[in-house]
């Protein structure tokens, strides 16, 4: 029994962890107004990234920096679309996530040169420092350096929106630019920085699952995951703990799914086993958006210009 | 001399419209300097150019003798000048402080100091005798709590030149009397302001000086000490504007709305509506009379059908229509323009046109078959109702967002006047108007009455009231209070009534 439940804590962390990445990126940069349906394309890339980038140095951290990297690079192009020039955000998003997806085939056959899938390439999946520690040393080397690193980053910026002046920025961009602009803030320069952090937030993200949890790309291996970050976003109303949280469910969905398939003798066919999470993830959303309409709409967490493209009042009348 | 606030031929061009034109202003140290005008007449644009969110396209700022640019509101804080914008730049989420500090925290880069902060706040409110609670959210503060902090916001920022953007527009004329106070107060601490109204009782009560601006130039400046309010009022407009009663050919037909026992309650709340029973005839106009939250908001929608009535009839040409839809009261003649034109009255965002077929685009005359649009009837429609409503736009395939206040509403009155109504309610129709739509307002209440139509004005500004009904019903905690002659009352009278101290039916009631 024990076991089991050991078992399935660090599968939780493991699992969780990617998601919980992406979706603290996404709550930054729905934090300042901006929308990004496109982690999914996010964490496609940076995770293939990743690979290429520990596979071309033989270092899986350099894979780590390639896929933050990455991760900024896709997202910038995003901010350029959105914030720049007020494009629509959900297309912006979707072209990007197809964009990647595509991208990443193509790079897979013509750096290794086969269908789908990448080759082993070294990876941080174990944390051997902590070997030593008594009692829990196994079991914390266990998992990747990139799951401990994620708490580091969740305090940072429950921290960071508590606190800080840039805090109190984001907030005020995301649910009233106007007012931000006329105290002095620079609307644009606020949501930049919030999306790139949020691209390399799901880079990390992306790393965690293909060099983090496993050693190679596959085609289709994010499997809807920047999906359910998005759903995190919202389950955790929009706050860094709370998205951290919702991730950490999804991973254990994702852990019992894993650990019911690798029972002997599952009387369930696996097919029905792998929905488990994306179920989860349709109930929760459903249960909590009811819980939220009996308490009436005011208390959603959501920004009041999340999605809504922001002119400067130099341009308008 | 030097001036603190310099204006000197600032021209604003946008694509189509000059919104200023040349414009010479001179603004003393310590002045309550007030800007007049009608809507859209480019007071506003003066303004956000003083303060840096637009720039001009010609034309120079001086404060303190000093040429200044402004390229954006971060140069303009810089030079002491703060805004108090007419729509609160507040963040409803966010307490108070966190309002008036974003943008300059106290603190290093790591952390804000938010209680040294709130210290500093408190201070400065109790200076300038404004009571707020700094760690209270802004959702949670009236609207005269959410001026003060837009004003803290500005004083937080040192600065020495404020300026008010129609700041009692959106206040009741208790709420006026106190925001007065706090302008003086500021004045005395020396600091300059400008203010932008169009309510002349309240600009001759503060300013010392004022300037009036028409169609985007400065008509000229005067001293309030010699000038009148007459006077103002024909610079805005161009010619006089009479708003006091006028003579109306006596007519009285039959009732056309009859409302009996009609009491409304929410839930667990006390009653909003208890009790009322009244009737409007054809060529009247009932006024409606009252101190804000006295029931009024809820005897609008159960009559024009967004709140059924809990209890009682609502009688409409002698049938109850307490159970009928919005469509068929809006087919069968009943006419409203809501309270808040922006959120029920419009759809900003749609063309003047397609806003004026709204709530009858579903009949035969706007429709090529049963599912197709007329898009042509449409625009036709649009022509006629902007020539005939003097409608001020490009043209009508605009948005209704890019219009003045005066002249968003004449697309409400245009489109429910269309609809020829034998029951028109207008609640609150002139609030944010200046004379000049003022009027217009009014001579489409008028009009309305004269062509033996039922007409119910419902307000809050007494002197209205006064003048343009011929029945006036107070309301006071649900009830009627009263329902009196208009000609044969007095302000007094119906203030002594709207507190619940008048006697009932002291006008003799006919209905």
């Amino acid at each position: 029994m024990s076991v089991m439940i050991l078992y399935l804590l660090t599968s939780t962390l493991r699992n969780g962890t990617s998601i919980a990445y992406t979706a603290m990126g996404g709550v930054l940069s729905e934090r300042s107004g901006i929308v990004n349906i496109g982690l999914e394309g996010i964490m496609t890339a940076s995770a293939f990234a990743a690979v290429v980038g520990s596979y071309v140095s033989g270092s899986p951290w350099v894979g780590v920096l390639a896929a933050v990297l990455v991760g900024i690079a896709i997202s910038a192009v995003h901010a350029m679309v959105c914030v720049t020039y007020g494009g629509n955000q959900s297309v912006s998003s979707m072209a990007l996530i197809l964009l990647a997806t595509g991208f990443c085939g193509i790079a897979a056959k013509a750096i290794f040169g086969r269908q789908g899938t990448t080759e082993q390439v070294a990876n941080i999946s174990a944390s051997p420092v902590l070997a030593g520690i008594p009692v829990i040393g196994p079991t914390l080397a266990s998992l990747s350096p990139l799951v401990y690193l994620s708490f580091v980053v969740l305090l940072i910026l429950i921290y960071v929106f508590k606190k800080t002046a840039f805090g109190l920025h984001i907030t005020m961009v995301g649910e009233h630019p106007k007012a931000a602009e006329t105290a002095g803030i620079s609307v644009n320069r606020v949501r930049y920085v919030c999306v790139l952090l949020s691209g390399a937030l799901g880079g990390l993200g992306g790393a965690a699952l293909s060099i983090g949890q496993m050693n190679l790309f596959q085609e289709g291996m994010i499997a809807g995951r920047g999906y359910l970050a998005m759903a995190a976003v919202i389950m955790g109303n929009w706050t860094a703990a709370g998205a951290f949280g919702a991730s950490m469910f999804f991973g254990f969905f994702s852990a019992l799914q894993v650990y019911l398939q690798t029972r002997p003798n599952n009387p369930v066919p696996t097919e029905f086993v792998q929905m488990i999470p994306y179920i989860a993830c349709v109930l929760i959303m459903l249960y909590s958006s009811a819980q939220r309409s009996r308490r009436g709409e005011a208390v959603s967490g959501k920004p009041a210009a999340s999605g809504k493209p922001y002119t400067r009042f130099v341009q308008s009348r | 001399m030097s001036y603190k606030i310099q204006l000197e031929n600032i021209t604003k061009r946008f694509p189509g419209v000059t919104a200023n034109d040349h414009i010479h202003i001179s603004v003393e140290k310590g002045e309550i300097h007030t800007l007049a005008g009608e809507n859209g007449a480019g007071k506003s644009t003066l303004m956000n150019i003083l303060f840096g969110l637009y720039q001009p396209t010609e034309g120079q700022i001086y404060i303190d003798g000093k040429p200044e640019v402004f390229h954006s509101s971060k140069d303009s804080i810089r030079c002491g000048i703060g805004m108090v914008h007419q729509h609160f730049m507040l963040v409803p989420r966010l307490t108070v402080t966190e309002n008036i500090i974003a943008g300059k925290e106290p603190g290093n880069r790591i952390s804000i100091d938010r209680h040294k902060a709130a210290k500093e706040i408190q201070e400065l409110s109790d200076l300038y005798g404004m009571r707020i609670d700094p760690y209270k959210k802004v959702a949670d503060l009236t609207v005269t709590e959410q001026q003060r902090v837009e004003i803290l916001k500005v004083l937080y920022r040192r600065a020495e030149i404020l300026i008010f953007d129609e700041p009692t527009a959106v206040l009741t004329p208790q709420e006026i009397d106190e925001f007065c106070e706090i302008l003086l107060k500021l004045k005395e601490k020396g600091k300059t302001i400008l203010f932008i109204s169009h309510k002349l009782a309240e600009v001759f009560r503060i300013s010392d000086n004022i300037t009036v601006i028409r169609l985007g130039k400065v008509v000229g400046t005067r001293k309030v000490s010699e000038t009148t309010p007459e006077e103002i009022t024909q610079m805005m407009v161009g010619r006089s504007v009479d708003l006091n009663r006028r003579e109306r050919p006596a007519f009285k037909g039959e009732a056309v709305l009859e409302l009996e026992g009609v009491e409304y309650k929410k839930n667990k709340e006390p009653k909003k509506l208890d009790n009322i029973s009244f009737a409007v005839h054809a060529g009247e106009i009932l006024g409606i009379a009252g101190i804000d939250g006295n029931g009024q908001h809820e005897l609008a929608r159960i009559i024009c059908g967004l709140a059924a009535p809990t209890k009682g009839q609502v009688k409409y040409h002698g049938r109850d229509i307490s159970g009928e839809s919005i469509r068929s009261r809006k087919d069968s003649g009943i006419a409203c323009i809501p309270e808040d034109r922006h959120l029920e009255g419009l759809v900003l965002d749609y063309s003047i046109e397609n806003n004026l077929i709204l709530g009858q685009h579903h009949l035969p005359k706007f429709k090529r078959s049963k599912f197709v649009m007329d898009h042509r009837k449409i625009r036709q429609n649009g022509l006629e109702l902007k020539e005939r409503f003097d409608i001020r736009c490009p043209g009508t395939d605009v948005t209704a967002s890019t219009l003045s206040g005066g002249n968003q509403q004449k697309i409400i009155i245009a489109r429910e006047v269309m609809a020829n109504p034998d029951l028109l309610i207008a609640i609150q129709p002139t609030r944010g108007l200046d004379v000049g739509a003022e009027e217009f307002v009014h001579q489409a209440l008028y009009d309305q009455r004269n062509s033996k139509k039922a007409v119910i004005l419902i307000s809050f500004e007494l002197d209205e009231i006064l003048a343009i009904s011929d029945r006036i019903m107070v309301l006071h905690k649900g009830q009627i209070a009263g329902i009196v002659d208009a000609e044969h009352t007095t302000r007094e009278q119906l203030g002594a009534m709207m507190l619940g101290l008048g006697d009932k039916n002291e006008g003799g009631e006919t209905a």
